[in-house]
């Protein structure tokens, strides 16, 4: 895999990971669970490198992670969305709607 | 990236995976159940949860890669933080960072020593599985000589055990010439010599094997690599000329750096093959009955000593088949570990104990690393009390406490790698000062010290690893007790100690007790570094019972020269009248030998008319033993050494080869052979070959009685000695003294007049007289020992001071409250102070007091290594002591200083 083609598919699941976690703070299971739920066959992936992810975004200071317990008494670790982690969701998507906005309209009046 | 990571990964690895793993196990779980749910069998549902997650092993190692990226960035914050905070408390860190220094500076440079003179070599004759071997007459061990040619052939023809044989010859020669020339230690080897020990030439090429047979006569030599660079070290060294004795020899390689044979410290200048041995010698090295060589012989590979000594017995008979009667047999083959100091011994010795002593220096310096790691908890602990407010805000801010200890255990790693990167700088500068003092020792002697390049991959794996332990030892421990949960209780405990109980544990604690030790220990190692020095200035002013100031000496080696005896008879008179012109007649004397250049010839001694109390073992009568040395007429006079009673010798008897027998012997030779008659007018034999012929002719008449002068340091009494006129014994190698007022300019006269005398006198050196105690190996060793002594003294009482310091800075910061209660209460800051100095002088008085005791007691102990100086050591320890309190008061005097600064409405207010 090239590392740009890597970087640009990184971004892409970043951004919809932290936003599944905008309303509330979900498990790993969770998250997956929600992106199959919005998402389109495109959009799914190997559900494994979500994990890489969550540390990568937890690295980077975007979202914490604890242990607790499920409806159903398991027990499993929650993410949630740090402030900056809010920030980063909200200028991102601001900027994906910018560009998707400018692209409909390049397609559109082509 | 992977490397870091790796190292990142060894930190909590343990509990990431865990989690990590039941983390997926969860997800794994669910998706399983929903598929079962939607009505897969349990089998599919499995597969197709798989299927989903894609590979489990894949996953994994990504989540690691990220966790490990995660370490190595926290890792560069807490750097980062460390280093500011550091920088924030210039003076703690200057501390520190010294203290470490000294520590780690201390045990690398021990390490270097350990390395250079037991490492190394056994590395080396592990490897190569090397052996010495001597003989000595069967079923003893004595009556040891060295080999002759006839001997190695015939050893190395037997192939049972040694896989190959070198053989060597050490001597002193002269080599260069003019200016230059200079008796130096010179290695005849055989060609293989170099294979069996394991070098190669860094430039040029060793001996081939016609270089080396017997009488190949072919003059090339190999050089030191200390020698080349003495010489000028110039790239153009090989093929060019050297001159041993009167041959020249063409250079064909260098040895490596550091190497001198087998040796660690000392060897020769250069290595010539075995077959210039008659240009050496005057006699061809297959002279059967010629005795010169020391043999090295390799063991097949992996074969234990023990083995091999077990299989000596064949190669033994072997040799003892082909002997000549001359070889004084039947001999014994001996094999043992080579020695780190041979210069030509014909026995095995002991040498065991060097590994001991390694052992004990390195652990010595260990002692010096883990009291200034103690010291250093004691600072970081003081400072860590000031800390705690900081910490406890980052606490409570979610940093878990496992990332504030290894926040702090970052603090003390930067300190450890500052402290270790300055002890080595610092060892390295230590060791170059020694061995500047060292090189000055041996440019003037006959050998070339043994140099090994100071830095290598394991001096700086060794002072990592002396890092890490600092690392360890000094912030480990306080990080985990200031990150105590518990942290409250433990101001409580300390700030409400108050009863006369608590008192005296608090007088006695781990940190009181460490600091008391160290005031002990460091007074006695700065008294025991005082007696040194003093001894060996005191030696500068010993009595020697010969005069050495403005004495000149110049070492003459006729033998260099093609005169034959009375060529040689009527040069050296002419020399002695040439100068006498010069220097006035009372200044000049030739002779054989010169104190402290361990070169007296001890001879047997007999009375004259001994033969009547002959013994089984004496037939020629009691046989004492005296040093023999040849004088002209004037020495006594010029070297100013009283003669007590009857007369000096004449002109005649000294010039003479065949006047009238006479010796003068000194006080002690006189009461042991004498002891019934007046020594004067009576006659004795020196050595066994007169005294065996019985001829009267031969005996010498006793026309005179001198104080012996000393010989060395360690013996309280000068040895017993004997002197003969100059001219009877004609020695080719001797000595011409000159008295003058100014030693300096006298050599330079000297020089210019044995030049305008004959340009040809083959001059090896010019020396002050003084310059043989000066520079003699004994008083070399005092003085090292007293440097030794002073630096490890001198680091001690740093150390200690540094010790006192923190653990008065620690007590004062942890009985803040207390101090701002008593102040509330109307406790003035002398009070206060008192409270603080009152302690800190009685602990100060214990330390000195074991200090003193142990003092006296290594004074005892050394008193049989120290030439006894003149008065009373007392002066020295009280001086010594005084020192010493004066440092560890104003140590606890900054501490105490800011007790008293305690603001009681501020620190009551804080808790």
């Amino acid at each position: 895999m090239s590392k740009k083609k890597n970087s640009l598919l990184q971004g892409t699941v970043d951004l919809l990971i932290l936003s599944t976690l905008r309303a509330e703070d979900r498990h790993g299971w969770g998250i997956q669970q929600r992106i199959e739920q919005i998402g389109s066959e495109a959009l799914s992936l190997k559900q494994g490198s979500l994990y890489p992810a969550l540390i990568r975004l937890g690295n980077a200071g975007l979202i914490e992670s604890e242990w607790r317990t499920t409806e159903n008494g398991r027990r499993a670790k929650y993410y949630s969305l740090t402030a900056a982690g809010r920030k980063r969701l909200e200028i991102e998507v601001g900027q994906w709607r910018e560009f998707s906005t400018s692209l409909n309209l390049l397609i559109e009046s082509a | 990236m992977t490397l870091f990571t790796r190292i990142a990964r060894l930190f909590g690895r343990r509990r990431f995976e865990d989690e990590l793993d039941e983390e997926m196990r969860f997800h794994l779980e669910q998706s399983i159940e929903r598929n079962l749910e939607r009505g897969m069998s349990p089998i599919e549902a499995r597969r197709q949860a798989m299927k989903e997650f894609g590979g489990i092993d894949q996953a994994k190692e990504e989540s690691r890669d990220a966790w490990g990226v995660r370490l190595i960035t926290d890792f560069i914050r807490d750097l980062r933080y460390a280093a500011k905070s550091l920088a924030r408390v210039p003076g703690f860190t200057l501390i520190a960072v010294f203290t470490l220094s000294l520590g780690i500076g201390v045990n690398a440079i021990m390490y270097s020593f350990v390395r250079d003179a037991v490492l190394k070599p056994l590395a080396r004759d592990k490897q190569l599985n090397l052996v010495e071997i001597y003989n000595s007459r069967a079923d003893t061990d004595r009556d040891y000589r060295r080999w002759s040619y006839r001997e190695y052939e015939n050893l190395l023809a037997h192939e049972g055990l040694f896989q190959n044989v070198a053989a060597q010859s050490f001597s002193e020669q002269a080599v260069g010439q003019g200016e230059d020339l200079q008796g130096r230690f010179i290695c005849m080897v055989s060609a293989n010599y170099f294979d069996v020990v394991g070098v190669k030439p860094i430039q040029g090429r060793f001996f081939t094997d016609e270089e080396a047979a017997p009488d190949a006569m072919q003059p090339v030599a190999v050089a030191n690599h200390t020698f080349w660079q003495r010489t000028g070290g110039g790239s153009d060294f090989v093929g060019s000329t050297i001159r041993v004795n009167k041959t020249e020899y063409t250079v064909i390689g260098i040895t490596p750096e550091g190497f001198v044979g087998l040796n660690t410290s000392i060897g020769p200048d250069v290595w010539l093959p075995l077959g210039m041995n008659e240009a050496v010698f005057g006699r061809s090295i297959k002279d059967a009955v010629l005795y010169p060589l020391n043999l090295v012989g390799s063991l097949p590979r992996g074969m234990p000593l023990e083995a091999a000594k077990a299989r000596l017995a064949s190669v033994n008979q072997h040799l003892n088949d082909q002997a000549l009667p001359e070889d004084n047999g039947p001999r014994q083959l001996i094999i043992a570990p080579p020695s780190r100091n041979n210069l030509g011994n014909n026995q095995p010795r002991d040498e065991s104990y060097l590994e001991l002593f390694a052992i004990l220096s390195m652990c010595l310096a260990a002692t010096v690393l883990i009291v200034a790691c103690l010291n250093l908890t004691n600072m970081i602990l003081a400072r860590g009390t000031n800390r705690r407010k900081e910490i406890a805000i980052r606490l409570s801010l979610g940093a878990s406490r496992g990332r504030i200890v290894r926040q702090l255990a970052t603090e003390g790693m930067l300190l450890s790698l500052l402290g270790g990167a300055v002890g080595l700088y610092l060892s390295y500068w230590a060791g170059e000062a020694m061995l500047a003092f060292a090189l000055e020792f041996f440019a003037a002697s006959k050998f070339v010290l043994s140099v090994q390049p100071y830095f290598d991959v394991s001096i700086i794996g060794v002072t990592l690893a002396f890092c890490a332990l600092a690392t360890l030892a000094a912030s480990l421990g306080p990080a985990l007790r200031i990150t105590r949960p518990d942290l409250v209780e433990d101001i409580k405990r300390q700030g409400s100690g108050g009863g006369a109980g608590s008192n005296w544990r608090r007088f006695f604690s781990l940190g009181n007790s460490l600091v008391m030790l160290q005031i002990a220990l460091s007074l006695a190692m700065l008294f025991a570094a005082a007696l040194f020095v003093r001894s060996a200035n005191s030696i500068a002013y010993m009595d020697q019972g010969y005069e050495t100031e403005g004495q000149v000496v110049a070492h003459l080696d006729y033998g260099l020269t093609d005169l034959d005896e009375t060529g040689l008879e009527t040069r050296q008179n002419e020399l002695l009248r040439h100068m006498a012109g010069v220097s006035g007649e009372d200044n000049v004397a030739l002779s054989s030998s010169v104190p402290y250049n361990f070169e007296l010839n001890w001879r047997p001694i007999y009375r004259a008319d001994g033969r009547q109390n002959a013994t089984e073992t004496d037939p020629y009568g009691p046989k004492f033993w005296a040093g023999h040395t040849a004088v002209s007429e004037t020495y006594f006079d010029t070297l100013n050494i009283p003669v007590l009673r009857g007369r000096t010798f004449t002109y005649a008897e000294s010039t003479q080869a065949d006047g009238p027998k006479v010796a003068i012997i000194d006080t002690q030779l006189a009461e042991l052979l004498f002891d019934d008659v007046d020594p004067l007018g009576q006659y004795i034999y020196l050595g066994e070959d007169a005294a065996a012929s019985g001829d009267p002719t031969h005996a010498m008449e006793v026309v005179g009685i001198v104080r012996s002068p000393r010989e060395e340091i360690f013996r309280r009494n000068a040895p017993e000695r004997i002197y003969r006129p100059f001219g009877q014994a004609r020695p080719r190698n001797l000595y011409l003294h000159v008295a003058s007022r100014d030693e300096i300019q006298e050599i330079a006269t000297l020089r210019r007049e044995l030049r305008q005398f004959d340009d040809a006198t083959p001059v090896l050196f010019i020396r002050p007289l003084a310059s043989f105690i000066e520079l003699n190996i004994n008083t070399l060793l005092i003085k090292m020992a007293g440097i030794t002594f002073g630096v490890f003294g001198g680091v001690a009482l740093v150390l200690a001071i540094v010790g006192v310091y923190g653990v008065k800075s620690h007590a004062v910061s942890s009985r803040t409250r207390e101090i701002g209660i008593r102040m509330a209460l109307g406790a003035r800051s002398v009070d206060v102070m008192g409270l603080i100095l009152r302690q800190g002088t009685l602990q100060a008085a214990v330390g000195i007091g074991i200090g003193v005791t142990l003092a006296v007691g290594t004074s005892r102990i050394l008193s049989a290594m120290l030439y006894e100086s003149s008065g009373s050591n007392t002066p020295t320890l009280i001086g010594s002591a005084v020192i010493l309190l004066a440092a560890v008061l104003t140590a606890c005097w900054v501490p105490a200083r800011r007790a008293t600064r305690v603001d009681p409405a501020i620190t009551l207010r804080e808790e």
